[in-house]
């Protein structure tokens, strides 16, 4: 792990009873704007692009989303799993008109291109195998979900 | 012919799913041993202004807008590997194409 890696901020929040998106980014961006990791105008800016720009994946067997939003918001690096006791509707990205149930969120507060760790990538690549959400979604405490996070997400590579 | 090859990628943010699709761009065109390609990352809301250097617009989202260069919609890439080769096999075949313009 490098020294940049270690500047990032890693977290995890049990959303419950959330239904909807803008409730569970305002939850996530809410742990970040806390902590000073991003300012007041992060939350609105997200939101915003999730609806110009969904973000959320197909994933099986429960959808995840990516939410996130311009660097300038971002005073430092952080990223934030959302796990959803209640499945939230996002859209597709690419593609607005399909509804996706979201259980998994991964709220990405980044400044730009991260070096040799590719946030999105390694998110994406542990996501695409089902066993790997089941056993996510499954966790039954922060701690255990941010273990999984750490080491089996970010640290893939 | 052309000497080099300048692909746009484009996403909401420009900074998750363009930096994803410029590792994966980056990584077939390195395996398919084609020299002078360059990729460069935008958000979509400055396309208008990058495009004007780019000979290849890849995105991951809609556009709202028509471009004078060819356009890939490329999201697959970060779906099942079947619609990553699909998209990628669909740019790299661009870029020969346009290096034998």
């Amino acid at each position: 792990m490098s020294n940049e890696a270690d500047t990032i901020f890693y977290d995890v929040v049990m959303l419950k009873n959330i239904t909807t998106k803008e409730a569970a980014i305002h939850s996530l961006t809410n742990h970040l704007l806390e902590k000073g990791y991003v300012n007041e105008h992060y939350e609105h800016a997200t939101i915003e692009r999730e609806d110009a720009y969904p973000t959320g994946l197909p994933t099986k067997p429960i959808a995840i989303a990516v939410p996130h939003s311009k660097h300038e918001n971002v005073i430092k690096q952080a990223v934030v799993l959302g796990i959803s006791d209640h499945l939230i509707e996002f859209s597709e990205m690419g593609n607005s008109d399909s509804k996706l149930n979201v259980g998994i969120l991964f709220l990405l507060a980044l400044k730009g291109e991260n070096g040799h760790i590719n946030y999105l990538k390694n998110i994406v690549n542990y996501c695409k195998v089902e066993e790997n959400i089941t056993k996510l979604y499954g966790v039954k405490s922060a701690e255990e979900g941010l273990q999984i996070f750490v080491s089996e997400i970010v640290n893939a590579d | 012919m052309k000497e080099k090859v300048t692909i746009l990628c484009c996403c909401g943010a420009g900074i998750c799913t363009s930096n994803y699709l410029k590792e994966e761009i980056e990584d077939r065109i390195k395996q398919e041993g084609l020299k002078n390609v360059k990729i460069v990352l935008c958000r979509v809301s400055d396309v208008d202004e990058a495009i004007s250097g780019a000979d290849l617009l890849v995105t991951t989202v809609e556009m709202k807008a028509a471009y004078p260069v060819p356009m890939i919609r490329a999201l697959g890439i970060m779906l099942d590997d079947k619609a990553a080769k699909k998209a990628l096999d669909q740019i790299v075949n661009e870029v020969k194409k346009i290096m034998q313009e």
